[in-house]
């Protein structure tokens, strides 16, 4: 649809460079962070907005994954039990902050009475999901400045298309 | 069941908590905080006081700041206002801060901590108002991200400030914890891993009230957190940000000139700044060492300590709260600034949904250091 989101973002961003910028008082100093901080958030936004959705899609495909791995190998005590309960009515839903907010619960609930085994398990399953979590979120977040190591970072196409390359050997 | 917590923190959240309904929280004018801080300051000195040169300042991220004059005998005092809005990177309490920076005075070099309003009833929001000290949390010739993340200090530089960086938190860290108001700061005392457990309860406790969406990685450090609770040999008062970026230094005579953000001040473990000042988002690597807050190799952090205070720090326990601490750093980013960003209670929403984006690189730290742990 025109105007695509992405012209509207650079023209956003050029006018806040050329008008506003000029406009706000060097001595307002929040002002100034914040202009500076807007530019950033909407430059991030543009890298970002025509992939927001497939990034959506997989992270909850892979916290799904996560989630009925972890309910194969859930054994242990009354909280462990409950916990993996609330996991088990989520996990085919699409509601991701609450799957998401279920397995860490179960994981504590390991800690008060989950098998040895299962905590075991779990810590594996655990680091593993976290790493690629993590690298997305880095990757994805690359624009933002925060990261000691960004030229290690993949840029989000080449993250997704590496996803992708990822599952179909799989 | 509630957590077990210290009874302050306790009742600090639960004052968050209640505020939580409230919002949006509107950017205070100028013109509306000079008329109330006029109002303040005459109250308190028994005659009409006014106020000028008031101005906004940055940084505090997500405090309310400003910087003003009153006159004094020979002419003007610089002070500096610090105001809560509804909520923050952080939720903490006024008079603990106030309390607390009135203890340093004479002890290391602190702004002077001068009125407090506990309660907000006359500013309009807690807030606490000190003297204004000159210096710089960077070199004035580097740009750095947000809250100190990337800053690189010279060689000459970080030679110079590591020696009052390093005397400054022995004076803290030796300082009689007793003397702080008991209604203010409780002490851990009621068994060895209560100083540790109040912590952990603290941070996982703030995370459940404000994440807004779970991470799988969260819920295994809490459990590793809880399995591996620390004895704490001796109690002292833990600064609990003492890092570069929160102190202010003279770049001529490079030397500390102020100690700041005092807000997460409490009595435990010694080993906790260790950690804290490790942590690699305000450290950087040279030569394939981690400078530890940009100053020092962590190996020559604990050494030095160790000579300036006689005390001995534990591998395992500093390892432990070097988790706390990373868990700590993701609950600030990606649970307390996103849900104040969320709410629309705070006057910096775009620098709090900005900062939380450095919460996955804290996740990355904690993801390493879990997997250092499994085995511990």
């Amino acid at each position: 649809m025109n105007p695509s989101i992405d012209l509207r973002l650079r023209s956003m961003m050029r006018a806040i460079t050329e008008v506003i910028m000029p406009a706000v008082d060097p001595q307002n100093s929040l002002a100034q962070e914040q202009i500076r901080l807007l530019l950033g958030h909407l430059h991030a936004l543009s890298l970002q907005v025509t992939h927001a959705p497939r990034l959506a899609a997989i992270e909850l495909n892979e916290l799904q994954q996560l989630a009925r791995e972890l309910l194969t190998h859930a054994v242990g005590g009354p909280a462990t039990q409950r916990a993996a309960a609330r996991v088990t009515a989520l996990v085919g839903g699409s509601d991701h902050a609450a799957l998401a907010h279920a397995v860490e619960a179960l994981l504590i609930a390991s800690g008060e009475d989950g098998g040895a085994e299962f905590k075991n398990d779990a810590e594996t399953r655990v680091l593993a999901f976290s790493r690629a979590e993590v690298l997305r979120g880095r990757a994805w977040f690359k624009a933002m400045g925060f990261d000691t190591n960004p030229e290690r970072l993949p840029d989000i196409p080449t993250l997704l298309a590496a996803y992708d390359r990822t599952k179909e050997i799989s | 069941m509630a957590a077990e917590l210290e009874p302050s923190i306790a009742a600090t959240l639960a004052g968050g908590a209640a505020v939580r309904a409230l919002g949006p929280y509107a950017l205070r004018s100028v013109a509306d905080v000079k008329t109330a801080l006029e109002t303040f300051l005459s109250a308190e000195a028994g005659r009409a006081m006014t106020v000028s040169n008031l101005k906004r300042m940055g940084g505090g991220a997500s405090k309310e700041q400003f910087v003003f004059e009153i006159p004094n005998v020979t002419g003007t005092t610089r002070c500096v206002l610090r105001m809560d809005p509804l909520e923050a990177a952080v939720l903490t309490n006024r008079e603990r801060e106030f309390a607390v920076l009135r203890a340093m005075q004479n002890v290391i070099p602190v702004p002077d901590a001068l009125w407090l309003d506990s309660d907000g009833s006359v500013l309009g929001r807690p807030a606490l108002i000190t003297s204004f000290v000159s210096g710089v949390t960077k070199p004035s010739n580097i740009t750095t991200n947000v809250s100190g993340f990337g800053t690189v200090l010279g060689l000459e530089l970080r030679r110079a400030l590591a020696v009052p960086f390093m005397r400054h938190l022995s004076a803290i860290h030796q300082f009689d914890w007793r003397r702080l108001p008991r209604d203010l700061f409780q002490a851990p005392d009621a068994d060895p891993e209560q100083a540790a457990r109040w912590q952990v309860n603290w941070w996982t406790e703030v995370w459940r009230d404000d994440a807004l969406c779970g991470i799988p990685l969260m819920g295994l450090a809490e459990r590793w957190l809880r399995e591996h609770l620390p004895a704490t040999r001796e109690l002292v008062l833990v600064h609990s940000d003492y890092r570069t970026g929160n102190f202010l230094f003279d770049e001529a005579r490079q030397e500390i000139t102020a100690v700041l953000d005092w807000e997460l001040a409490h009595i435990g473990d010694y080993h906790q700044d260790l950690a804290w000042i490790a942590i690699k988002a305000w450290s950087h690597v040279e030569n394939d060492v981690l400078l530890a807050s940009g100053l020092m190799p962590v190996d020559e952090l604990v050494n030095r300590y160790q000579a300036e205070t006689g005390r001995k720090v534990d591998r395992q326990t500093f390892f432990f709260y070097q988790v706390l601490s990373v868990y700590q750093c993701v609950v600030i980013c990606l649970g307390t600034s996103l849900r104040a960003a969320h709410e629309a209670h705070n006057h910096q929403d775009a620098l709090l949904s900005w900062l939380a984006a450095a919460g996955y690189v804290f996740l990355s730290d904690l993801a390493d250091l879990l997997d250092a742990g499994a085995l511990r």
